[in-house]
């Protein structure tokens, strides 16, 4: 459902420094790929250029079959994004806001918004403005704007940010039911925890290479780290290390 | 698609319009609504009374303006590399199925009604000026849509340029609007002042066959607005619509994906814009890497220890602020040197000049911003640090103080020079300045802190602040100036009369500076 192949993001000027170099992976439906990395990994460049809001330099992405490049537009009615910090509408209701993300992505009205808030614990808020919505809540928003359209591919860029206890463990549960429905899912996340728990595979970037991709056991055997070992401790293996440059599944 | 558009972008307005009207149930923000529209009554009345606007604007005048507005507006597109969307626009409308061209559709439906609002305040300020004020509205909604458009093509177009190039233009386009924008502000401050000279040096220019070609929607609205007939007036009006609509069509002929630039464009806004509403200033500086370190003294001089580390810092973010500094300070010398170069004779003139000095106090207070406006989101970590109150206030109060005085003497020895005005009166006037400036800072810190909206989009002063600042610097000095004037009637020595005046004065300003300690103290911490 989702495919990188051979992406490359340089910024600047020709020349200019490499964001993400020929980075290829892919993430079949019902598929959760954990996108870890130091800061400046690249990470939020890949979903940036997955959801079609940066040209690659190189390679080309695919949304179900769409060329990100070539048919944005079809590739978009298939994705979701939901940015680390976002910025929602300010002077619309939560309730409008929902409304909005109906509207663009052309949602039937008979899909039940009110039951996501209520998940979100969102459902008191629902009339309030979104610019006096705290951080944890617009992160919410964000992810009900993001499920209301029921995307074939979810692109989450930390989405625990600002989360309460009960948030997160919401976020969790939401990621694995999407998951289940069929869902193609990315999450970059600092919160090694969470990945560990969440995902289905994992792919650790560093100055925008692949050092490793595979299922948590693949890469601890390719950190040559032992059966128990957390992916804390192998992130810290590879990433500080020497680790390989390469993918450790087929 | 397009109804789809037209459907949120409804949404949108209904929540923007809901907000208005709610925003009007706070007291100060209804006083500064009723203060704007005093205002505007002012200018209409002005505009319609015959004495006051005299001859009305000429067709010349007025070329110069729609040549001066196109102009900008179309300059303005080489400073976006790529249209400028809102933040909101950028997280939830880029991912969404909308294609570049859509997306452009949604920006017009955002920008046509603000260039619709921008062309009323126009029209009222300049409506009662002319003679058919129902033309000037039209044939400047249309002169400022095809300004619009062909920005709107420049930055999409810009987005195909190399970045070496890309900067390049953008320095000219940032050149150009800078240029246009204080000579167009010149004349017309001369042009007001009715005192001629520059006119008939612009006007020729702005008005030649060459400009008429260039700048042809700007042509045909001059022609629109003053046509002495029907077919005229028929004739330059599908000029008019033809440009708007020519330029309409225009912008969607070139198919560019522009999202990767506005995503960039868009994020440098913000931040220049939430530089602004902290403080009225901001770093343009898209890569964020240059600093500038020279003209700052090092940090360890004995000045800088303390509560003065405060006026370091202060000192480094002006030297590397300095493009938008400028700026500033130049409209506050539009504001004065026109009257000082045209009133060069005899001592009442000069004290013309001197009272122009007074609006140039506000204006730069306001350029000089490196005080509290700009910390307005680290009140927390400011009162963290180990001074007083009152010894924190000073210092941050300190450098637009220190060279909002420097400019103010330079100006008023320069506006002096060659005058026949006493020794008393300009010691008097220099004496006063460090006062106006003072208290004028004060009251922009203290606005600041009493109209800023709690909760989002903090650290503005809102419109109520910004319009009752300048009423609220002349409540405070007029104490001191009407014990003077009394004094000065009733026969006592000038000397006595000044110096009780700024007594008061003084007293004033001391005042306010503690009631802008308490207020800062007392501020519910909101970051």
């Amino acid at each position: 459902m989702i495919e990188v192949i051979g992406f490359s993001k340089s910024y600047g000027s020709e020349g200019g420094a490499d964001a993400v170099r020929d980075l290829t992976f892919t993430v079949a439906p019902s598929d959760i790929l954990g996108l870890v990395g130091p800061n400046g990994a690249g990470k939020t460049t890949t979903l940036r250029a997955l959801a079609g809001m940066l040209k690659p330099s190189a390679g080309s992405l695919r949304i179900g079959g769409f060329d990100v490049t070539r048919e944005p537009v079809a590739a978009k009615r298939q994705l979701a994004l939901v940015p680390d910090t976002p910025n929602p509408y300010e002077m619309l209701t939560v309730r409008e806001h929902l409304e909005f993300t109906r509207l663009a992505y052309g949602v039937s009205a008979e899909v039940d918004a009110e039951a996501l808030l209520a998940r979100f614990e969102l459902s008191a808020k629902r009339d309030e403005l979104c610019g006096a919505l705290s951080r944890g809540m617009r992160q919410k928003l964000a992810i009900c704007c993001a499920l209301l359209h029921q995307p074939k591919a979810l692109l989450l860029d930390e989405p625990l940010t600002g989360l309460d206890p009960h948030g997160t463990r919401v976020m969790r549960d939401v990621i694995r039911d999407a998951a289940i429905a069929g869902t193609a899912i990315v999450v970059s996340s600092h919160q090694l925890e969470l990945v560990e728990r969440v995902c289905t595979r994992v792919l650790i970037l560093k100055k925008g290479s692949k050092v490793v991709e595979g299922t948590l056991d693949e890469v601890r055997a390719a950190a040559a780290a032992g059966a128990q070992a957390s992916l804390e401790e192998v992130f810290f293996k590879l990433v500080d290390g020497d680790g390989p440059a390469a993918s450790a599944s087929s | 698609m397009i109804i789809v558009l037209l459907q949120l972008w409804w949404l949108r307005q209904r929540g923007v319009l809901r907000q208005l009207v709610r925003s009007l149930k706070q007291p100060v923000r209804l006083i500064g609504l009723l203060a704007v529209l005093v205002g505007f009554g002012f200018v209409i009345w002005a505009g319609s009374n015959d004495q006051i606007r005299g001859a009305g604007m000429t067709r010349d005048s007025f070329a110069i303006l729609g040549a001066m507005l196109f102009t900008m507006g179309v300059a303005s597109g080489f400073v976006q590399e790529g249209p400028r969307f809102t933040s909101a626009d950028v997280d939830f409308l880029f991912p969404a199925p909308f294609s570049p061209r859509q997306l452009l559709w949604w920006r017009l439906l955002q920008a046509w009604p603000l260039t619709l609002v921008s062309v009323l305040l126009m029209s009222i300020a300049f409506g009662a000026r002319m003679a058919r004020p129902g033309r000037l509205v039209i044939g400047m909604a249309l002169l400022q849509f095809s300004a619009l458009h062909l920005q709107l093509l420049i930055s999409v177009l810009l987005t195909r340029l190399s970045d070496r190039a890309a900067k390049r233009l953008r320095g000219v386009g940032r050149t150009v609007t800078m240029v246009v924008l204080f000579g167009g502000l010149l004349y017309l401050v001369v042009a007001v002042s009715q005192a001629g000279g520059l006119s008939s040096l612009i006007a020729p220019v702005a008005t030649s066959s060459v400009a008429r070609i260039v700048l042809f929607p700007a042509a045909a609205c001059v022609d629109f607005v003053f046509a002495d007939s029907t077919a005229s007036m028929v004739l330059a009006l599908a000029r008019l619509l033809a440009a708007a609509a020519g330029t309409l069509a225009l912008l969607f002929v070139p198919e560019v994906d522009y999202l990767e630039d506005s995503v960039a464009t868009t994020a440098r806004f913000a931040r220049l814009l939430s530089a602004r509403r902290r403080g009225g200033l901001l770093i343009d500086d898209p890569q964020g890497t240059r600093t500038a370190r020279s003209l700052v003294p090092r940090p360890s001089v004995l000045l800088f220890r303390g509560p003065g580390a405060l006026v370091w810092k202060n000192l480094l973010v002006m030297a590397r602020s300095w493009k938008t500094v400028v700026p500033g300070l130049l409209v506050g010398l539009l504001i004065v040197l026109p009257t000082a170069l045209l009133t060069r004779k005899g001592v009442a003139n000069g004290h013309i000049a001197l009272a122009a000095l007074i609006p140039a106090t506000i204006f730069w207070s306001n350029a000089l911003a490196f005080d509290l406006r700009r910390e307005f989101d680290r009140l927390d970590e400011l009162r963290a640090l180990p001074f007083a109150p009152t010894r924190l206030v000073l210092a941050e109060l300190l450098v637009p103080w220190v060279f909002g005085v420097v400019l103010q003497e330079a100006l008023l020895l320069t506006i002096v020079a060659g005058r026949s005005l006493g020794g008393v009166r300009f010691a008097a006037a220099a004496a006063a300045m460090p006062l106006l400036m003072f208290v004028a800072i004060v009251i922009d810190n203290l606005a600041l802190f009493l109209f800023a909206p709690k909760g989002a989009g903090r650290g503005s002063s809102g419109s109520a602040g910004q319009a009752l600042r300048p009423i609220a610097w002349m409540a405070a000095i007029a104490p001191g100036v009407g014990v003077w004037y009394v004094l000065l009637s009733n026969h006592f020595d000038p000397v006595i009369a000044i110096t009780a005046g700024l007594v008061i004065d003084v007293a004033i300003a001391v005042l306010l500076f503690f009631l802008l300690v308490r207020v800062y103290e007392s501020r519910a911490a909101t970051t």
